[in-house]
């Protein structure tokens, strides 16, 4: 698993929470999350100081977004977003992982790739593994899963997610009991 | 990476997000890459006079406005640059209250507030030029 920095513990009910309610509070009730849209346009129109930067692929070299809460910018590789805005899942799952850092790191600058060796900590303390879990929640609500509780494919597809991403979270769901 | 954003970059992400257009369907339309847009936006880049025009003709600016960005994109050469490092606690202010606002609040409260933390630095202004 991707480890990152060390901090204040999330768990998967609190980051599922927040994705709700960033899904209610922006009225947006299909399963597929306009996650490109919400960083490229929604925010800079309520948030003019928050930076979107696209930024050429060496400048970032094997990252593929970085994400600094303290100055509320989040700057993503090219090709990245152009897969994004394409529909591509890997991409797309990046842009929704850089905004859960944005959401809930502050103080540290992070990176989707940075590992830390430190100390070992448990998965709810762990930056990566609470960005990636809300990046799962906000692009696949349970609802979406429930039509499609046994197909990742079709789940994949509906929310613009790579089939990995829709296995994972299939097999969470089921482990939560929140799926037949 | 510099933390600094130009007044005409902000101009120009400000004029974009109104018409609700993606960095990438607005670098198609000028011919550029994304990066490159996006770098003129963040104020990485400058932009050459043609492309200024260009970026005028896309965002259908009328003859005031085109010529108050113009005067902005030869300001943004004589290095005149807003810094966000001075405004520090003003964008830490935002983004606490943005990561609070999404776990409770809603977002009408939101811009309200935002509103006000605008029109504070607005009267606080000047200084930063």
């Amino acid at each position: 698993m991707e480890r990152g920095f060390r901090v204040a513990g999330k768990s998967r009910k609190e980051l599922r929470a927040q994705a709700i309610s960033l899904r209610s509070q922006l009225r947006i009730k299909e399963p597929w999350f306009p996650i490109v849209e919400l960083l490229d346009v929604y925010l800079g129109q309520y948030f003019p100081h928050f930076v979107f930067d696209v930024v050429e692929k060496d400048e970032l070299g094997p990252q593929h977004g970085v994400t600094t809460p303290d100055e509320f910018k989040i700057e993503v590789r090219e090709d990245v977003y152009l897969g994004a805005l394409a529909g591509h899942g890997r991409d797309r799952f990046t842009l929704a992982h850089e905004l859960g850092h944005l959401l809930n790191h502050r103080g540290v600058t992070l990176s989707r790739t940075r590992f830390d060796r430190r100390k070992p900590h448990p998965p709810f303390e762990d930056s990566e593994w609470q960005a990636n879990t809300f990046a799962s929640e906000l692009l696949m609500p349970i609802e979406a899963a429930r039509l499609y509780p046994g197909n990742e494919f079709r789940l994949a597809e509906l929310c613009g997610v790579s089939a990995d991403a829709a296995i994972t979270r299939l097999k969470i769901l089921r482990g939560e009991g929140l799926l037949k | 990476m510099p933390k600094t954003l130009t007044q005409f970059g902000v101009e120009v992400r400000k004029k974009r997000v109104e018409r609700q257009e993606t960095l990438g369907d607005m670098a198609v339309a000028l011919k550029v890459s994304p990066s490159f847009l996006s770098g003129i936006e963040v104020g990485r880049k400058r932009a050459p006079a043609d492309l200024v025009e260009r970026i005028i003709e896309h965002l259908e600016l009328d003859m005031i406005e085109a010529q108050r960005l113009r005067r902005l994109a030869e300001e943004t050469g004589s290095e005149i640059r807003i810094s966000l490092a001075g405004k520090g606690n003003d964008a830490r202010e935002v983004a606490a209250m943005f990561a609070r606002r999404f776990s409770e609040g809603d977002i009408d409260e939101l811009k309200d507030a935002l509103t006000e933390i605008e029109q504070k630095r607005g009267r606080a202004g000047g200084t930063g030029f």
